[in-house]
């Protein structure tokens, strides 16, 4: 034997023998899987009350915890590299959730969303939200501010800090998240006209017209702040500039100071990202319990009654970590393996890791997998702007005969949960359990037989005929239909039902053929076509005074703010239809009551009456039906068994939480 | 030869606007636009969604972008990235281009030395143990499912094992307010490698006239071993040696693992290549002549046997810069291939052009570096 072939034969043996060893310590590892811990689910909750009253005393802001962070690193895997670490570019239109995740824990707000009570607290403010009054022909909230709020570098946090963070985002006329934090331009509705440091600590913000709950506080309130010491020398520069926004998106942030529980530390492209803790974090070291009645204690203060019942959450603030680092991974399954390895503590993942790396996941002891509801739905959206879609009867009959129950449980196995409303059944705070089950009642349970025999009265009772009629015998056996003809006489001609291909999104693909064969069914003709999603959104978006030709078509929607959810407003009010503005009404509903009951939303003023209002739009929709929402799949999260968070069934998961930099204990 | 080259490059320019043509309408035709991301978005209003249009420069014609496009690309500006804006394709590439050089270059250099050095001696010792033994091991490396190899090499050696990280191309804790970018470190690795080999290749054709084989082989290899120390010396005295060891460190597994896979498909190329040599009259010739063994298998054989290695060899340098997608998905390397990978599907056009052009005129002056390479390599040919 050679030289070489020796070494060779050395080489193999050494591969040989690792492989053995590998597979030796794997199965060391591999825990019995009837012993691995289950996926946790989210289950609905009945809405609860709406909040009434802050009951107790301000906070002793002198009395602020002083603990510094115990000193682990938090190390989490992502999967995208951020797209800019400039905090104006991440508010503005180039903005990510990757970028969220490293960038949001970095800035206040006057207030803030509190989960999973969905709760609004004050952050810098003192108290909750007060109510808008007017003022001459405007409208005027003024916001007692802290005083002892600081920035991570010990510069006090004053109302100067709002008032700059309004003139930048107006002077530079920013976009993306900033229009809506703070609505400057003309289009907004209302304005905000003005937004006025009256003192170190005191804030006034001029409307132009009264604002409901969903601009004030769940946009404006909740907006970030930005730091003037750091900030002002540059927007003099970028103000002077040709394109003053880009160059405030583009504007070094090396020593941003933070308000919040982190402090963003820097990154390497490609390989990971840091923050480490704020030491000074205004909240660190205050305790938090928030009750099933929604009644929230944190520290001194309880908001929306009195304490007690049922704990939904109990936790400390922190930061108790000194550092976090976001490692950047190009592939799931090698980013499970760093989690088994200890690598990494928890993966943000806003769509939640995939279903089949699940049971692995299961089956190792220091891994746990917790599933959570989505804030968002897939569904079937029809054109309401040509017949048939126009009809409602139409709608209505194809609605009957999709069985979302068969769709998910035997077709989808599992995989995805049937919807019948749009607000999704994770966000307790808002879910109407008993309005929602009366509007999914018509359609649960229904066998074949009565699904076409109602569907064939709802297409019946709007004056549709057929060339032959569908039938259902005495023992349900159902004759399909042939040639609907609309109420004008006309035949139906193809119906073309736009969905992304199996290649993007198997669920979607799979549930268009099955509607296909339903409406075929009842006689409609109709084709399932496998569209790429860009092409769907062309032809869905064709852009403003374009003709809106498609049928039908199946996307998904993934849902803002849940604290308080705006967004039927955008969906289906007529001031946004695709084409007059590019709008997200794309089905170009145009219903007058609809469009009372979302203005009512935009101007409540109280959650009570927002709840309401958000529960007569469902039933409106569920009436006139420009969507079928079909399903959605829950948020599948994996993190090693070395950190603990402080909840965990939460609606969207752990990562809409950034990852709980702010109280994750290792 | 002058006159040949000039026609080459001629044609490689025609060649090269035609690429650049088809690439821009493919990437054009494909479904919808970069706006397809943010129209699905409620929360971004109209006036938001048109500003970014306008900023993306979306709202120009089809033409008018291909023209500019075509004009900017000889000027080498590539455009901004619509993914990255307003940020440089050409800034992009580059940051990306030192870690895919630094993996792909070290594996297909380990891969096309190891490969053919095995493959000229499995065909020299044909029906052998060893040749057959390479053989199996080297079809089965060559026909693997590559993604399912890749995580079984993270499984063994890193998961289980623990010998190698997960995956990345740098440990966090070891970076954390490190004086230097990773790209630093990437460059300053290449340009100790490439002067390193410079130094070999001076020392081999120095030594090239030694007649005794022996004597000059062990010269070579004893001068080369020199250089390395010199290098390891250098890297010790160096304040980047750490983060240089870590980024090694992690440079290992991936290497491995694409140089078993080229390993074997170059051990099978020179294998069969060495085959069809061997059954050749000059080598029959030359062993009737009583020249020795290892000098027929070098001289004669195996340097006739090395034109379609060199073929392969030249264009895999080319394909170097495109980086492989699938190894650096599968271990979070962010090269070019991740780069482009990204950017076809979130259809960042200026980006994915200008890396696919990027690989384009790579693999163009690949060919033509194989066409004058062959007239040495093979003095039979000769290009009017």
């Amino acid at each position: 034997m050679t030289k070489l072939s020796r070494v060779r034969g050395v080489a193999l043996l050494l591969v040989a023998f690792a492989m053995i060893a590998a597979a030796c310590n794997g199965d060391d590892d591999t825990a019995d899987t009837t012993a691995a811990p289950e996926p946790t689910e989210t289950t609905a909750a009945p809405a609860t009350e709406a909040p009434t009253d802050t009951t107790a005393a301000p906070s002793d802001t002198t009395e602020a915890p002083p603990a510094a962070p115990a000193g682990f690193t938090y190390n989490m895997g992502i999967f995208q590299d951020l797209q800019t670490d400039n905090f104006w570019a991440y508010y503005g239109p180039d903005g990510t959730v990757w970028s969220q995740y490293v960038l949001a824990p970095t800035k206040p707000g006057l207030y803030d969303v509190l989960y999973p009570a969905l709760g609004v607290i004050p952050d810098v403010a003192v108290g909750l939200p007060p109510e808008p009054v007017q003022e001459g022909d405007n409208w005027v909230v003024v916001v007692d501010m802290k005083s002892d709020y600081k920035w991570s570098d010990g510069t006090p946090l004053t109302a100067a800090d709002v008032e700059f963070t309004f003139d930048a985002v107006n002077g530079a006329a920013l976009g993306g998240d900033w229009l809506q934090a703070y609505p400057y331009t003309e289009a907004s509705n209302p304005r905000l006209l003005d937004v006025e440091a009256t003192s170190d600590t005191q804030v006034k913000y001029t409307f132009a017209a009264k604002p409901g709950l969903a601009v004030w506080p769940h946009n404006v309130g909740v907006a970030p702040i930005m730091p003037k010491h750091f900030w002002e020398p540059v927007l003099t520069a970028a103000l002077e500039s040709e394109d003053p926004a880009s160059t405030l998106y583009g504007a070094d942030p090396t020593g941003d100071p933070s308000g919040g529980e982190s402090i963003y530390a820097g990154r390497e492209e490609g390989a990971f990202a840091k923050n480490t803790a704020n030491a000074d974090y205004y909240w660190n070291g205050t305790e938090v319990t928030q009750y099933t009645s929604g009644v929230l204690r944190i520290g001194d203060e309880i908001f929306y009654g009195d304490p007690g019942g049922d704990e939904l959450a109990d936790f400390t603030y922190g930061p108790f970590m000194s550092e976090a680092v976001f490692s950047l991974y190009g592939d799931q399954t090698a980013a499970v393996l760093a989690l088994q390895e200890g690598e990494t503590d928890y993966l943000l993942n806003p769509l939640g890791m995939q279903r089949g790396l699940q049971q692995e996941a299961l089956a190792s002891e220091n891994l746990e997998v917790v599933v959570n509801a989505p804030n968002g739905f897939r569904y079937l959206a029809f054109n309401l702007r040509k017949s048939p879609g126009s009809y409602n009867g139409y709608r209505q009959a194809i609605a009957y005969m999709i069985d979302k129950e068969f769709l998910t449980t035997n077709v989808l196995q599992g995989v995805a949960l049937p919807l019948y409303v749009l607000i999704p059944e994770g966000n307790k705070k808002w879910y109407n359990e008993e309005a929602a089950d009366a509007i999914s009642t018509q359609y649960v349970g229904l066998s074949e037989g009565e699904r076409v025999q109602a569907a064939v009265d709802a297409l019946k009772a709007d004056g549709f005929t057929w060339e032959t009629e569908p039938t259902v015998d005495e023992d349900g056996n159902v004759t399909p239909g042939v040639g609907l003809i609309d109420p004008t006489g006309t035949k139906v001609a193809e119906q073309e039902i736009l969905a992304p291909p199996a290649s993007y999104d198997p669920l979607r693909a799979t549930a268009s053929l099955w509607i296909e064969g339903w409406m075929e069914t009842l006689g409609i003709p109709a084709r399932a076509n496998p569209t790429d999603f860009g092409a769907i959104v062309d032809a869905v978006w064709p852009g403003v005074g374009e003709e809106i030709p498609f049928d039908a078509y199946i996307l998904g929607w993934s849902l803002g703010n849940p604290a308080l959810p705006s967004f039927h407003e955008s969906f289906f009010h007529s001031r946004n239809l695709a084409e007059v503005n590019d709008g997200s009404n794309s089905v170009g509903l145009e219903d007058a009551e609809f469009d009372a009951l979302a203005d009512g939303l935009l101007a409540a003023t109280n959650e009570t009456e927002a709840f309401d209002l958000i529960w007569q739009m469902e039933e409106k929709l569920a009436e006139l039906l420009p969507y079928v929402v079909l399903f959605d799949t829950p948020i599948i999260e994996f993190y090693n068994t070395n950190v603990t968070f402080p909840f965990t069934s939460t609606l969207s998961g752990i990562q809409i939480q950034t990852g709980f930099q702010d109280t994750v204990i290792k | 030869m002058l006159k040949f080259i000039g026609r080459r490059l001629l044609q490689m320019a025609f060649l090269f606007v035609l690429f650049l043509t088809i690439l821009f309408f493919l990437l054009q035709a494909q479904p919808g636009d970069i706006s397809s991301q943010f129209v699905g978005n409620p929360e971004i209003p109209p006036e938001a969604k048109e500003i970014l249009r306008e900023r993306l420069g979306l709202n120009e014609s089809l033409w008018g972008q291909y023209t500019t496009f075509i004009i900017n690309f000889f000027k080498l500006d590539f455009g901004v990235s619509f993914t990255e804006y307003p940020r440089e394709v050409s800034d992009i590439l580059l940051s990306r281009l030192p870690r895919t050089v630094v993996l792909f270059l070290t594996a297909t250099l380990l891969a096309y030395w190891m490969g053919f050095a095995t493959g000229k001696l499995v065909a020299w010792r044909r029906n052998t143990k060893l040749e057959h033994v390479v053989t199996v091991t080297g079809i089965f490396l060559y026909t693997v499912f590559y993604p399912w190899f890749a995580i079984m090499m993270l499984w063994i050696f890193a998961a289980n094992l623990g010998w190698f990280p997960v995956g990345k191309f740098i440990t966090p804790s070891v970076w954390n307010n490190a004086p230097f970018e990773a790209n630093q470190v990437f460059n300053r690795m290449i340009v100790v490698a490439v002067l390193f080999a410079l130094f070999v290749g001076v020392v081999w054709y120095l030594t090239r006239r030694i007649g005794d084989l022996d004597r000059r082989k062990w010269l070579r290899r004893g001068i080369a071993a020199g250089g390395l120390v010199v290098v390891a010396f250098y890297w010790m005295g160096s304040d980047m040696r750490t983060y240089a060891a870590d980024i090694a460190h992690h440079t290992v597994l991936p290497v491995v693992t694409l140089a078993l896979v080229f390993f074997a498909q170059i051990t099978l190329l020179t294998r069969s290549s060495m085959l069809e040599t061997l059954r050749e009259d000059y080598i029959l010739t030359a062993r009737a002549k009583g020249i020795p063994e290892r000098v027929v298998r070098d001289r004669h054989a195996a340097r006739n046997a090395l034109l379609p290695v060199t073929t392969s060899f030249v264009l895999a340098l080319a394909a170097v810069i495109g980086g492989g997608i699938v190894t650096e998905s599968i271990f979070s390397w962010p090269g070019i291939g991740l780069a482009l990978l990204n950017a076809v599907l979130v259809e960042d056009i200026p980006l994915a052009i200008g890396g696919l052009a990027l690989i384009g005129l790579l693999s163009l002056v690949g060919h033509l570096i194989v066409d004058i390479l062959y007239t040495f390599l093979d003095p039979r040919i000769r290009y009017s």
